[in-house]
């Protein structure tokens, strides 16, 4: 034991008898490691995020189906349902994306009944819109920003509608940078929505709010009392609707996964290469070891230190530029590789959270990209015979 | 200690060719000679005869192309790699080129291959510090090698031979680099080492040698011509 022990110690030694090669090993490692890092931390933080969300929703989201595609629905629908018993209320919505300016930014326009405005957004300049088509919007602070709107500018019609178009005026400004759902916002009256988009008296989805317990009785009421309505209603519940979150972010984190493992195959002949760093000495000095009576798992088990001391250093060097890139830098410009529709500088706090299993991940994934490099070359060198390896 | 009376090493029919570029490059050419216990043996001959790849074979560091080479007896291709790494730990090489670990300290250097056979560092420190101050570079321990001049690498080398108190110390051109007192300190080092009962075979042009020579070999384009 205490020969291993002294042969693991080499192994120390030996990443700093080439320092080069283990600053080059560590920095290739760590330039796989770290966007990996903070991808699976940016998704994680926007899961909860969505979560949380969704959370503080409505119990039911009541929206048309046609030929397997969503459609608006009749405004009246929201009548009907309110009288279903177990309901509180139904607050009709129009969502729709929208782009602005001449450099096209995208921005979400969400038509609620002024007395509906999301209890979450804080208006911080202004006042909220008034009811009916009045074409008044409430624009969060990022966008705000970005278009160098104030309260009282005009915005150039926008879009077309049967019904002509008009000037739209901003009547307020919210904090947009609390969550990346606000970051591109825009909130107005449900008529105005409408009138944007050109769908008088229909609403993109009903938010139903019920009596403790009765979610059931009323998605079952609603699916009953419409069933030979066309469009078809879909009624999806808040658990539902939570279940969907990570469908979403599962497929943006396969392909994640899918590039990684492209960099993860890269970061392996990347290594491979600085293992060659210094290769000639390096094979020279594990053929002096071997001629020195040194065996092939005793080279390897130095190896596997050495591999393993560098792996711990690209590692916790990885994790903790993570945290720092997307804690104090609010993860510039890596946000918008993830997040779709975000800028170099996000305009919000970028969510975040680091959980331990993909951490240990990176660790092994570290580990392995390590090991396989140089346990690959020094088994190579310590197999051929010394002299060769000595030239 | 060995048996005086049976060989410790023994080549039989040994040839070795390299290939360079497109022609193969024959350095020797059915060699066989027998090294008994505790012989000094001097393999002599001009520059490109075969010398230091004789004692490449000898000292188990390279594959011969052809025949075989017997240590204490026993085949050496027969050998796995760990019993080969034992061969190995019993017999001492001092390369022509040092084969110094630029890293290391002179002391590490000297200590290294004692490493895998357990012995403690502060034991292996004192083995250093014992055969560094009997070859003058006691000052030297902690001295890289790029911070070592030719002669001091060379009895570095010599030193880390002689740590591990090998059964046979091979020595390719061991006094080449040095200058005149540092040779013969290192002559007197091998003449020890002999007189200690080990077996001591050495490529060499050095006609200081000659006197401690119990058998002498002499190569010459990759054959031996007098043995």
């Amino acid at each position: 034991m205490r020969t291993l022990l002294e042969i693991a110690r080499t192994g120390v030694a030996a990443a700093l008898l080439h320092p080069a090669r283990s600053l080059v090993t560590v920095a290739a490692v760590l330039a796989v490691l770290l966007p990996y890092l903070v991808g699976l931390g940016i998704s994680t933080g926007v899961r909860n995020a969505a979560n949380a969300a969704v959370s503080h929703g409505a119990d039911l989201y009541v929206s048309g189906e046609q030929l397997g595609r969503p459609v608006p629905i009749p405004r009246t629908v929201a009548t009907e349902i309110a009288s279903i018993p177990g309901v509180e209320r139904v607050v009709p919505r129009i969502v729709g994306r929208i782009e602005l300016g001449k450099e096209r930014v995208s921005a979400v326009v969400v038509g609620v009944p002024v007395e509906q405005f999301p209890a979450g957004v804080e208006c911080i300049e202004g006042r909220l819109y008034a009811s009916g088509p009045r074409n008044e919007l409430v624009v969060g602070t990022d966008l705000a920003r970005k278009l160098n709107l104030k309260v009282g500018s005009y915005l150039p019609p926008f879009y077309h509608s049967r019904q002509g178009e008009r000037v739209s005026e901003v009547v307020g400004i919210f904090r947009s940078d609390v969550s990346p759902w606000q970051a591109r916002l825009i909130v107005t009256s449900f008529e105005t929505a409408a009138h944007i988009f050109d769908q008088p008296g229909l609403a993109t989805d009903l938010l139903v709010y019920c009596r403790p317990g009765y979610e059931g009785e009323v998605r079952q009421a609603i699916l009953r009392t419409t069933a030979d309505r066309q469009p078809r209603l879909r009624v999806v519940a808040r658990e539902d609707a939570a279940a969907l979150i990570p469908e979403g972010l599962r497929q943006r984190e396969g392909v994640f996964t899918l590039l990684f493992t492209v960099a993860f195959a890269v970061a392996i002949l990347v290594v491979l290469v600085t293992s060659g760093f210094g290769l000639a000495e390096r094979r020279r000095e594990v053929g002096i070891l071997k001629a020195t009576g040194w065996q092939t798992d005793e080279l390897l088990l130095r190896s596997l230190v050495e591999s393993l001391l560098l792996a711990v250093m690209a590692w916790a060097a990885a994790v903790v530029l993570a945290v720092v890139w997307l804690k104090a830098f609010n993860g510039y410009w890596i946000a918008g590789v993830f997040l779709a529709g975000v800028d170099r500088e996000p305009g919000f706090r970028v969510p975040f959270r680091l959980t331990p299993v993909p951490v240990l991940l990176a660790g092994l994934v570290a580990v392995v990209v390590v090991a396989a490099g140089s346990l690959y070359s020094t088994w190579r060198s310590a197999t051929a015979p010394p002299r060769e390896a000595m030239r | 200690m060995s048996d005086p009376a049976a060989p410790v090493l023994e080549a039989r029919n040994l040839s070795k060719s390299y290939r360079r570029g497109a022609t193969e490059v024959r350095a020797l050419t059915d060699v066989s000679l027998t090294i008994p216990a505790g012989s000094f043996i001097l393999l002599t001959g001009p520059s490109g005869s075969g010398k230091t790849t004789l004692l490449a074979l000898l000292a188990a560091l390279d594959r011969p192309s052809s025949g075989t080479v017997l240590f204490a007896g026993r085949d050496l291709s027969a050998h796995s790699d760990v019993g080969l790494a034992r061969v190995r730990r019993r017999l001492g090489f001092i390369a022509q080129d040092f084969a110094l670990i630029p890293g290391l300290s002179a002391w590490e250097n000297v200590t290294y291959p004692l490493i895998p056979r357990g012995v403690r560092r502060a034991e292996r420190r004192g083995v250093a510090a014992e055969l560094l101050t009997r070859l003058g570079l006691l000052d030297r321990l902690n001295a890289r090698p790029r911070e070592l001049s030719g002669g001091e690498q060379q009895r570095v080398a010599v030193a880390r031979a002689l740590a591990g108190r090998a059964e046979v110390v091979l020595a390719d051109e061991p006094t080449s680099n040095l200058d005149e007192a540092t040779a013969r300190g290192v002559i007197e080092l091998l003449a020890e080492v002999h007189r200690d009962g080990r077996t001591v075979v050495v490529a060499t042009h050095d006609p200081r040698l000659t006197a401690l020579a119990t058998a002498k070999y002499e190569l010459a384009a990759g054959r031996l011509v007098t043995g």
